[in-house]
């Protein structure tokens, strides 16, 4: 077998072996050091065992993936997400779909915090679908805008996916966090405008809703709620104007995030606890799979696969966006199955050296390739954030519900990614104002 | 008989070692945290905080979670295609799956195994202004791969006497 067929048959392999429940990274992995031994020798394959799992975990810039975690779990875990959708319900109801626009607001701080799209679909729908259902909201309108909003978080920083996608493709992490700024924040907007039009041309999407509140239950309301901004606020501002680099900014946005909490009297024992095993369970499942995937980059290097993948997809036209619906085509069917972070890793070493050769700008496409992936969540068969709020749910709506309600927002983000593409600028402006 | 000991055993060694991984966790926010700090009021900052945190406390907050992550079966996998299939089909691939996961992390412990006690023997140190000892940490990997390693074979004991896949 030539090195190219190798390399091919080590993709099948690969996702055969993901299909039927090896997990992701030991299937990157064993093939890689196989393939390897295959090509070359097994003396190469073991060089290159004893070489990478200790450099790359010793890497300064990963140390932001565990304490971006770490921030986000102990917010979670001392209630600093709680009363978001209860204030932002009194501030926003009067809107048309009031109750759905307030989702999008709480999903949208949570998800920034909490880094995790999956998690935040989850609390939201706990907490903000059985409020929208109590007042006759459309069942697929308020499962379908928890779904969706909980995908904001991976654009909104910090977010752990573009530390990953920043580390890999070896462009500045603090760069990304400010591309991802705009973007997000538009997504979140053509949600609301959505739910506000929809709602204003058929009220009976959104119910009775007749929330009045005074002066005095909104500012009580406040008093559980400024943590989060101010978090948020403070670990962005302090990358933005150098005071910390991204990747000291999880460990300092811990640090404050474990004061308000000290400040609230939220911060016991088993918070602290918990948010430790969570973030250490995180970070070692993901560090399985991302050293896998550093191995199928080697391997998949020797085989020239990547090269001739790209020979083929720029043969057929150099033009940007061919390029980008190549790569949207392939994150469109793989991300019916997989979940985002192995989803990044497990294509990069494929799709980087195609981004390199047509030499676009890999800010740019890192935000691209994020939302990318986030669209992924919530299309069918599989989006793993709609089968996350049916679970929450049980029976009080149907699969085919929550897929019905969330087209909208797949329609939305289609067109969030559209001025994504077409206006560079909204991600790469914020990064050149930085210092 | 010997089934109970290696769980008991398994779990006992993976809830040691997350202790330690949430020990450095912590290590880790508090010495970035106050680099940051010292640096932002006096301009001055500690030595080598870079190297602490990046080879001491990530390694082993890595490295050393492993097993729990097993025994807790947090592992990222694609569940939709065999979450269809008969429980008796689903074992045999948890069997399968778990097979080529000692193979796997079994490679890796051989591995760093040896590199560790290669990088003990000549005390091996970082490229740094200063000396800072790189052996210890190499040491993380042997060990959170072993008890990897015990986990998955805990794991599929218990699998095959309740004759289901976990």
């Amino acid at each position: 077998m030539s090195n190219i067929e190798i390399g091919v048959a080590g993709i099948a392999i690969a996702l055969a072996l993901i299909a039927l429940r090896v997990p992701i990274g030991v299937a990157l992995g064993l093939v890689s050091i196989i393939g390897i031994g295959e090509m070359t020798s097994m003396r190469v394959a073991w060089g290159m065992i004893s070489a990478t799992p200790f450099d790359f975990a010793g890497t300064w810039e990963l140390t932001a993936a565990p304490m971006f975690l770490f921030m986000g779990y102990l917010c979670t875990s001392t209630n600093m997400t709680q009363g978001l959708f209860h204030a932002m319900r009194l501030y926003l109801a009067r809107l048309p779909g009031g109750l759905a626009v307030s989702s999008v607001m709480a999903s949208a701080f949570f998800a920034a915090a909490s880094g995790s799209s999956v998690a935040t679909s989850a609390a939201m729908s706990r907490i903000a679908v059985p409020e929208m259902l109590k007042h006759n909201y459309d069942k697929g309108l308020a499962t379908g805008t928890v779904a969706a909003s909980g995908t904001l978080g991976s654009l909104i920083p910090p977010s752990v996916l573009l530390v990953l996608y920043g580390v890999y493709a070896q462009v500045s992490v603090g760069q990304l966090f400010m591309a991802g700024f705009i973007p997000g924040v538009l997504s979140a907007l053509l949600y609301i405008a959505m739910i506000m039009v929809r709602t204003k041309l058929n009220p009976s999407l959104a119910g009775n809703t007749d929330v009045r509140s005074s002066w005095d239950e909104k500012w009580d309301a406040f008093k559980h709620i400024w943590p989060l901004p101010l978090l948020i606020g403070s670990v962005l501002g302090g990358i933005f104007l150098g005071i910390f680099s991204p990747t000291e900014a999880g460990a300092v946005g811990t640090s404050i995030a474990a004061l308000i909490a000290l400040s609230r009297r939220t911060l016991t024992f088993s918070a602290i606890r918990e948010a430790l095993i969570r973030t250490a369970v995180s970070t070692a499942s993901i560090f399985i799979i991302l050293i896998g995937s550093l191995f199928f980059t080697r391997f998949l290097a020797m085989s020239g696969v990547p090269a001739a993948f790209s020979e083929i997809i720029l043969g057929v036209s150099t033009e940007t966006w061919w390029i980008i619906l190549a790569v949207a085509l392939i994150y469109l069917v793989l991300g019916m199955f997989i979940d985002s972070i192995g989803l990044l890793l497990l294509t990069l070493p494929l799709i980087l050296p195609l981004v390199e050769g047509a030499d676009l700008n890999l800010i740019w496409f890192g935000i691209i390739v994020v939302k990318l992936l986030e669209v992924g969540l919530v299309t069918p068969p599989i989006g793993l954030n709609v089968y996350v709020i049916k679970g929450a749910l049980g029976n009080s709506v149907t699969l085919s519900e929550v897929f019905k309600g969330v087209t909208w927002f797949i329609v939305m983000d289609i067109v969030a990614l559209l001025l994504i593409v077409l206006i560079p600028a909204l991600s790469l402006y914020l990064p050149q104002k930085m210092f | 008989m010997i089934a109970k000991h290696v769980e008991s055993l398994s779990q006992w060694i993976a809830k040691s070692a997350m202790v330690l991984a949430a020990l450095f966790l912590v290590l880790m926010a508090l010495h970035v945290s106050l680099d940051v700090g010292l640096r932002y009021l006096f301009g001055k900052s500690f030595t080598g905080t870079l190297e602490f945190v990046s080879f001491y406390y990530m390694v082993a907050v890595v490295f050393l979670p492993l097993a729990y992550v097993e025994l807790q079966r947090e592992h990222i996998s694609v569940d939709v295609l065999v979450g269809r299939l008969p429980p008796s089909a689903q074992l045999v691939l948890y069997l399968f799956a778990s097979t080529l996961g000692l193979l796997y992390f079994g490679m890796l412990c051989y591995q760093s195994y040896l590199d560790a006690v290669r990088a003990t023997v000549r005390m091996e140190t970082a490229m740094a202004n200063f000396t800072f000892y790189l052996w210890p940490s190499r040491w993380a990997l042997p060990v959170g791969f072993a008890a990897m390693c015990l986990a998955i074979l805990a794991n599929m004991i218990k699998a095959l006497q309740q004759r289901q896949a976990l």
